[in-house]
């Protein structure tokens, strides 16, 4: 059995043009050793969850700092389930205020990283909570 | 869920079973072939078709018109693009979806991102697994886009039925034309940007190295084909070169010239993977030749002799 590197989408949903911090996390997930895909900017939630079925991902990261995510999340959720992607962890970035967390959360988001997270934190995380699939020995 | 699932699933157009096959591919390990195993005597019809040239002259702006009226057409597309592997890190940035999220909607189009990881040829060492698998699964169209190349990059040729270089203006004047590389392959030459200042210029240019090509009869005659993602001039003919020549491999015979070459190919990668995995767990070879006690080519002959006593199991 060989190992294989761990693969995350990057994703920026909706109406939203601040790229800086998705730009900033995929560079850092590349540098732990992660193969990153890159999905660019206005993504609706169809095709984020098209590209993390076709990538076949192990993990998603969501960055959102338009203000939409109570009403976007949900519908990206609703398209991974449709296409059976139950067991990817998906975490969200950007600025979520402490108040909607809690709801967020239950929507099945593993984790909410807000303004001042460092990198570390980030990628640990992930690393740590990513699905154990029979293809993969970390 | 088993393999053996997995590939009914994808030889009955389930995306998500293509997708978890490609990553088992991906991983060259025992499933790889297990799963190489399972799709013997599936596919064989696809068009496979590579796309190279530098970093950013529209390979992916391309596809994703190409993917598009393709899938118009009622053609189904698979797209395989490959991106850097990080020496540093082996991580990796794959960007190549950026350009076709549009796309990957359309149900006939499978958009899949590969890393390079060991390879620095443009490809990425499950390459030629993943046209198998695309082939099995029925797509018509097989796109293979390399990492960025520039000149020397060539192995592309070796994995695919028809070859598409595309050029943008103002990267170097005509003595790039005569440099021997990428240059003296390709079938169809797409000039992209043709709406920018010296693109008319690239494109004589460029027909005029062609018109030098030693002449043979039946042979075909490389196109080349103006286009643009501003305007959308171009790509209706850039899909009609690429099936005329298609149809040429068919019509001419070659495509059994290019199924020899192929197959010496994926033998020869074979043959290079199987002495990478028992390199690995022979680094005291290496130690001696660092050491001085053996020279790089004794070493190289010790290290293939005791190759072919091991069972394959072993590694």
């Amino acid at each position: 059995m060989t190992t294989r590197p761990l693969r995350i989408l990057i994703a920026k949903p909706g109406l939203d043009g601040h790229d800086r911090g998705a730009k900033v996390m995929a560079r850092a997930f590349r540098d732990a050793g992660f193969e990153v895909i890159y999905t660019g900017l206005f993504q609706t939630p169809e095709m984020i969850a098209t590209a993390a079925l076709q990538e076949d991902v192990d993990a998603i990261g969501l960055s959102i700092l338009s203000g939409a995510h109570m009403s976007l999340f949900p519908r990206i959720m609703s398209e991974l389930r449709q296409r059976g992607l139950d067991d990817v962890l998906v975490v969200a970035g950007g600025t979520i205020p402490e108040p909607d967390i809690a709801e967020v959360l239950a929507m099945g988001i593993a984790r909410v990283f807000g303004p001042g997270t460092s990198m570390s934190t980030a990628i640990a995380y992930v690393r740590e909570h990513a699905p154990h699939r029979p293809d993969h020995v970390a | 869920m088993s393999l053996d699932d997995l590939v009914s699933g994808a030889l009955t157009g389930n995306q998500r079973s293509l997708s978890r096959l490609a990553t088992f591919v991906e991983s060259q390990s025992d499933q790889a072939s297990a799963v190489r195993q399972l799709l013997r005597g599936h596919g064989g019809s696809a068009h496979v078709v590579g796309i190279t040239g530098p970093p950013g002259a529209g390979k992916s702006s391309i596809l994703a018109h190409l993917a598009t009226s393709l899938s118009d057409a009622g053609k189904s597309v698979a797209v395989i693009a490959v991106d850097p592997t990080s020496p540093l890190s082996g991580g990796a940035t794959l960007g190549d979806r950026i350009r076709m999220s549009e796309a990957a909607l359309r149900p006939n189009v499978f958009i899949r991102s590969l890393a390079s990881r060991s390879r620095l040829d443009g490809l990425a060492p499950a390459t030629l697994d993943m046209i198998r698998l695309f082939d099995a699964a029925g797509y018509g169209y097989v796109f293979l886009e390399t990492v960025g190349s520039g000149q020397n990059q060539v192995e592309i040729a070796n994995h695919v039925q028809s070859l598409l270089l595309v050029e943008a203006p103002g990267a170097g004047d005509s003595v790039q034309m005569l440099k021997a590389g990428i240059m003296e392959l390709a079938d169809v030459y797409a000039v992209n940007k043709a709406d920018l200042p010296g693109a008319q210029l690239l494109s004589r240019e460029l027909r005029s190295m062609l018109s030098l090509n030693e002449q043979f009869p039946g042979q075909w005659q490389p196109r080349i084909v103006l286009c643009s993602n501003e305007t959308g001039e171009g790509f209706a003919d850039l899909i009609q070169a690429i099936d005329d020549h298609g149809a040429h491999l068919r019509q001419s015979g070659t495509a059994q010239e290019h199924r020899h070459r192929l197959a010496r190919s994926k033998t020869m990668y074979a043959i290079q993977q199987l002495i990478d995995r028992y390199a690995a767990v022979n680094e005291e070879v290496f130690a001696a030749v660092a050491d001085g006690q053996l020279t790089p080519e004794g070493a190289a002959e010790t290290l293939l002799k005791s190759i072919s006593q091991v069972p394959r199991p072993e590694f």
